[in-house]
């Protein structure tokens, strides 16, 4: 399959890492915007928006560099793909509420939720789990042998 | 059994030092909110920036008397199937950025009042405040937005 060679599987590594790293850094200097954002969405409390706010953006930027850098790659694909579901569900569960907030995806860079996110994370999502299952069959560093 | 073990300790490593960055980088801004002073409108005191409300009867005498520009933050859409009178649609997918009014001239005469669709809606604040930092100064906000102006029957085309 196309999507599983070494090729295909670092294109896949820069995209998904590339978004999440933009996508972290415009939260990172706007914690309290995004905070705002998570609010918005009316599904957690205050408490949980603020401080997930502090937090998951750092997740975000880390698993980034993460899949860029091939370091630790199975733990922060798998990281990635279950966010990724996390934002999908969400971003349903508002569209069929009828709701008309801003995603808050890429900090002020953001746009209103629409089914076209829906799918721009589903994008990611096949991407982030083909690394995934790539990186269980593949090691991304030669394993270093020290011999006597 | 062994990659489900590495993948969960990598997994957690990586939430470990996102918390401990995320927490200490943000110190006093949690002493803050600890402290409750971080509002619930957590935007404004981000920004150090006090994006003023407007009501729909002020905001008709400003119409009447039209000192105010109306500008539009829904999508385009909304936008063409009915506006407030005379209003510019800026949908918050077309404007990222300050700079990108440096392209759009407002007038600086007018009070420039934005709105969205009402109750929840974030982009009419968005737009407030990438209003100010392009460097308008009479920016308003319109509580109750389209809706409001709608339910008060004044002028929209």
């Amino acid at each position: 399959m196309f999507w599983d060679n070494k090729y295909s599987i670092l294109i896949f590594r820069l995209i998904v890492g590339g978004v999440f790293i933009f996508s972290a850094i415009a939260k990172i200097i706007q914690p309290l915007g995004f905070a705002q954002d998570i609010s918005n969405y009316q599904l957690f409390s205050q408490d949980i928006a603020f401080f997930s706010a502090l937090i998951l953006p750092w997740i975000e930027l880390l698993c980034g560099l993460s899949l860029i850098s091939g370091i630790a790659i199975r733990g922060s694909s798998f990281l990635i793909s279950g966010m990724l579901i996390f934002f999908i569900t969400i971003l349903i569960i508002t569209l069929l509420q009828g709701k008309q907030i801003d995603c808050g995806c890429f900090g002020f860079f953001s746009h209103p939720v629409s089914w076209s996110l829906v799918v721009q994370d589903g994008v990611l999502f096949f991407l982030s789990l083909s690394i995934f299952f790539y990186s269980l069959k593949h090691s991304f560093w030669p394993k270093i042998k020290i011999s006597h | 059994m062994k990659v489900f073990v590495q993948i969960s300790r990598q997994s957690l490593i990586i939430i470990l030092i996102s918390s401990l960055i995320g927490l200490l980088i943000n110190l006093s801004l949690i002493k803050k909110y600890l402290n409750q002073e971080v509002s619930s409108d957590f935007i404004l005191l981000d920004k150090n920036l006090s994006i003023s409300e407007i009501t729909i009867f002020e905001a008709e005498d400003l119409f009447r008397e039209e000192k105010a520009l109306f500008l539009d933050a829904r999508t385009e859409e909304k936008y063409k199937k009915g506006h407030i009178l005379g209003a510019i649609n800026l949908p918050l997918s077309k404007i990222k950025s300050p700079d990108d009014f440096k392209k759009i001239k407002l007038p600086e005469d007018k009070i420039l009042i934005t709105y969205c669709e009402g109750g929840d809606c974030r982009s009419s604040l968005y737009l407030a405040y990438y209003l100010i930092k392009a460097g308008y100064k009479n920016v308003k906000m319109l509580t109750g937005g389209w809706p409001g102006w709608l339910e008060a029957g004044l002028p929209w085309e």
